[in-house]
């Protein structure tokens, strides 16, 4: 089992994520609907990978389920060697701490704080306190913003937000970083800036696993899937 | 980067939710504040007002058994020595001072909280001297009276026109009195003999002394021949728990020929009073903590509803169920200091504003204890209006609230 947070792994190793016949069913009063259904998946450590597919295909179920968010209704998921989807709540809190970050479609960030508090947030809860501050700043500055360290949310662009989400999600050093429409409320030009964000970060061995309504943004991972009507349809 | 601070910045950025939530504790530890000084006040007036009227007693000639009009021992020949006056003085001012040092020994009030010190004045020793005569064809009873010892003890008296005698040649008559005879500020009535002018008519009282003619004591004591001589002597007590009983217990054992009686039963409705009023006092402390425990609790768990995509994220980031609850709680000790620092200040407000209109002679005062009780009870309320929102909340899984986003 891999327990160091290292990024630096290589491709081709024990796989990151084994998803086994997952399924995710949402009764409802007459019928139910499958969200996922009977689904299969590996991703590997540095892999770069995107799912596409229209909206209530599944996508972001199957994003919460690989990052401990939701349980799956019948299947296995394995995180790090690690079967997540029976796990009690403390052990799973370990893992989003630890093992996994979000970036979300909207900048979610904490008005109050700066963007360099901002970042650091997630390491109060870990009672991380070495040199947070200063690997929060180097953080920032491999998105770009080591200047804007000071500003408040509101002082920065959208883009500009995102990247301070691309940056927190960086700073418990996860292995697995779950972006779910990382750019889908930006302008072309900020969306490219987003998209080289991810893909230095996977240059430089994290793990990302994206969902996308954008075919632009996919077409540029290295591993993209189509997801339709809770299946994998395309790879 | 640390909870407390995530939670003083998310205040600061919520100014008016912030300024809302705390206004609701800020008036409930208002009305709290304002209830305990307005409610400590009339307390302390009321003890004050019924030790003045309690706090007291009577000497009689030993053979005079009661206090009614009837046996003043008028007519009856029977009167206590003026030159006795100092030795009874001595002996009720030494059963005063032992019984007080003694706090706890025979001390006819009831329900002492503190002993402590407390300034003894001197007593103040009302002789009076009763003769019965007639004046302008009526019985009447005249009074001769030490004028400033009077006006001390029984310090209720008003007039209703003129002034309060100060002058041998007047007299002051009592008000039902003068509603019988007829007689007005500056008619001359005679008694025994001798003119006086009438020099004020005393306001009702309900009492004897409505019916009465005033004068100074030498006057009616030279007016019927009793020179040195008096009725009665009225003793007021000049402090709060004097023990009054012990003084009427030495003077009954060490002067011979009088009798001392206190008035029992005035000390033990004071108690009685003071014990409801606390009562009351209390109760209304009680409601209004409940009231702003229930107005906060609404206010947080409002504001909680709106907050399920930030504890989302926040649960998302990391953190536990206690983690967030500690957030919370800071918020709400933040909020508490807040309100109960502007709930003091409201309260000592409202209590001077409407004290005194309450409670007419009230003094409100201030102790250094008093904010920062108001700041205990509004973080108290707060954080206990905060627990039962804070734990529905927090108890909200990641997959739920992620998904409010």
């Amino acid at each position: 089992m891999n327990t160091n947070a290292s990024v630096k792994v290589a491709v081709n190793s024990q796989p990151l994520v084994v998803l086994s016949h997952i399924s995710k069913v949402y009764p409802l009063s007459d019928h139910s609907v499958y969200a996922l259904d009977d689904m299969n998946l590996t991703i590997l450590p540095g892999e770069y990978l995107s799912f596409m597919g229209p909206s209530g295909s599944g996508k972001s179920t199957l994003l919460n389920i690989i990052g401990g968010i939701d349980k799956p209704t019948s299947g296995e998921v394995y995180l790090d060697g690690e079967r997540i989807d029976t796990l009690k709540e403390q052990r799973l809190l370990v893992i989003r701490r630890r093992k996994v970050a979000y970036v979300l479609q909207e900048a979610r960030l904490f008005p109050s704080l700066t963007a360099l508090e901002n970042v650091m947030l997630p390491t109060a809860f870990v009672g991380d306190r070495k040199q947070v501050r200063q690997r929060a700043l180097e953080l920032l500055s491999k998105v770009g913003l080591e200047k804007r360290a000071n500003h408040l949310v509101h002082q920065l662009s959208g883009g500009e937000a995102q990247r301070v989400c691309i940056a927190r999600a960086l700073i418990n050093q996860p292995l697995l970083i779950l972006a779910d429409e990382p750019t889908g409320n930006l302008d072309h030009e900020t969306r490219l800036e987003i998209v080289q964000q991810f893909e230095a970060l996977n240059a430089e061995g994290h793990t990302i696993v994206m969902v996308t309504h954008d075919p632009e943004l996919s077409a540029r991972t290295r591993r993209r899937l189509l997801l339709r009507d809770g299946k994998i349809s395309q790879s | 980067m640390r909870l407390y601070q995530l939670a003083l910045r998310e205040i600061g950025r919520r100014k008016i939710r912030t300024l809302y939530t705390a206004s609701g504790i800020a008036l409930s530890v208002a009305l709290l504040v304002a209830t305990i000084l307005v409610g400590s006040a009339g307390q302390k007036d009321l003890l004050l007002t019924i030790a003045r009227y309690g706090h007291s007693l009577t000497i009689l000639p030993a053979t005079t058994m009661d206090t009614s009009l009837q046996s003043f021992g008028i007519g009856s020949g029977h009167y206590i020595p003026e030159e006795a006056i100092p030795s009874i003085r001595t002996i009720y001012d030494a059963a005063i001072k032992t019984g007080w040092e003694r706090m706890g020994g025979l001390v006819l009030q009831s329900g002492i909280p503190f002993g402590g010190e407390q300034q003894i004045q001197e007593a103040i020793f009302a002789p009076r001297l009763y003769e019965e005569t007639n004046v302008l064809d009526r019985r009447v009873v005249v009074a001769g009276v030490d004028s400033v010892a009077e006006y001390q003890t029984r310090f209720w008296w008003e007039v209703d026109s003129g002034n309060l005698m100060n002058d041998p040649q007047e007299v002051m008559v009592g008000k039902v009195f003068a509603a019988i005879t007829g007689v007005k500020v500056g008619d001359r009535v005679d008694i025994n003999g001798q003119s006086f002018k009438v020099g004020g008519i005393l306001r009702e009282t309900d009492s004897p002394d409505d019916y009465m003619i005033f004068s100074t004591l030498p006057t009616v004591q030279k007016l019927f021949g009793k020179q040195g001589l008096v009725s009665l002597i009225n003793v007021r007590a000049m402090c709060n728990y004097c023990p009054v009983g012990d003084a009427e217990l030495a003077i009954n054992q060490k002067v011979v020929g009088v009798r001392a009686t206190s008035q029992r039963e005035i000390a033990q409705a004071q108690h009685k009073i003071f014990r409801n009023v606390t009562h009351v006092i209390l109760t209304l402390v009680g409601l209004s903590l409940l009231m702003a425990c229930m107005a906060v609790f609404n206010m947080i768990m409002g504001t909680m509803h709106g907050r399920i995509r930030e504890i989302g994220l926040l649960k998302v980031l990391g953190a536990s169920r206690w983690q967030l609850m500690r957030t919370f709680a800071y918020e709400s000790i933040a909020l508490g200091i807040l309100g109960g620092l502007i709930g003091y200040a409201l309260g000592v407000s409202i209590a001077f504003g409407v004290g005194p209109w309450l409670l007419s002679g009230a003094i409100i005062e201030l102790h250094w204890w008093e904010p920062l009780l108001a700041v205990v009870a509004a973080i108290m309320t707060s954080l206990l209006a905060t627990l039962l929102p804070a734990l529905h909340t927090s108890r909200i899984s990641v997959a739920t609230a992620f998904r409010a986003q």
